[in-house]
């Protein structure tokens, strides 16, 4: 048994191996997830009761939490890829970075803008430079510039190397993003949902 | 029973006022991830089109040194 958990630990990370095994796994993965994004798009829409003091407007909630959660958690996807491929030099590191960071950026740009139309009718404004908001817009440029300086390196090995780097040293704004509603006084409220507690009881909320 | 929580399908679009609002989020939304989409699977066949022509390359180059022999 233990064996087994090892070779197939080690198989993940040689590229035959891994593309046979995501080659089965794909089809499954885009089933449950088809399935379950057009569950929570109905659901969201159109049979959870609007908020007693925001309305209808809160329905974007239903993606504006998970986008930014992918984004944040894709981001720290790429910076454990980036010091895998550092240590030990493995090349399924960097292939699961490389395409790991358009999907983060996606995710990220869409907490951007859901939270911008979110904020309009809710603060009165799209946008404010407060902690939350701008260490978010950070980690945007921040997926922008990986991607960009992938781009821009001829050489695989240096590119990713250098990508590598670039996304090491960007993961500090992670603990900065997740905390910037507690060490300043943002607009931005505090996290909602929290893994250990289903709702905290807001006053904004 | 589970009753949605829109009476009629007007008010489901005007979401009490907030229409503009909540339809611009999901509809980035769904604008952003189809974009994704589009464009991994042009990536995906890029990729396997170079490797395909790689492949053939090799394979040639193979034969014809080993013809040369």
């Amino acid at each position: 048994m233990w064996d087994w958990i090892k070779r197939t630990y080690h198989r993940w990370g040689s590229p035959r191996y891994f593309y046979q095994y995501a080659r089965r796994g794909m089809v499954a993965a885009g089933l449950i997830a088809g399935v379950s994004l057009l569950v929570g798009l109905i659901w969201s829409l159109a049979f959870a009761p609007p908020d007693y003091q925001q309305g209808n407007s809160f329905r974007i909630i239903y993606i504006h939490v998970p986008a930014a959660s992918v984004g944040m958690g894709f981001y720290a996807l790429i910076a454990g890829c980036a010091f895998v491929s550092w240590v030990w030099k493995m090349k399924m590191a960097d292939v699961v970075a490389e395409a790991a960071a358009p999907i983060g950026a996606c995710f990220t740009f869409l907490s951007l803008f859901t939270g911008a139309v979110w904020g309009k009718p809710t603060w009165g404004t799209y946008w404010v430079w407060d902690a939350r908001l701008t260490s978010m817009l950070i980690l945007l440029f921040l997926y922008l510039g990986l991607m960009a300086l992938r781009q821009s390196i001829a050489s695989t090995s240096a590119g990713n190397k250098m990508c590598n780097l670039l996304a090491m040293v960007g993961a500090i704004n992670l603990p900065i993003i997740k905390y910037s509603v507690e060490w300043w006084n943002t607009l931005h409220q505090p996290a909602t949902f929290t893994i250990t507690d289903s709702c905290h009881d807001h006053d904004g909320f | 029973m589970i009753t949605t929580a829109f009476e009629t399908i007007d008010a489901f679009w005007a979401m009490g006022g907030h229409g503009f609002y909540v339809w611009a989020a999901y509809g980035m939304w769904f604008v952003t991830l189809g974009v994704l989409l589009v464009q991994t699977a042009v990536a995906r066949r890029r990729v396997r089109s170079r490797l395909r022509l790689y492949y053939e390359e090799q394979t040639i180059t193979k034969t014809f040194m080993r013809d040369k022999r």
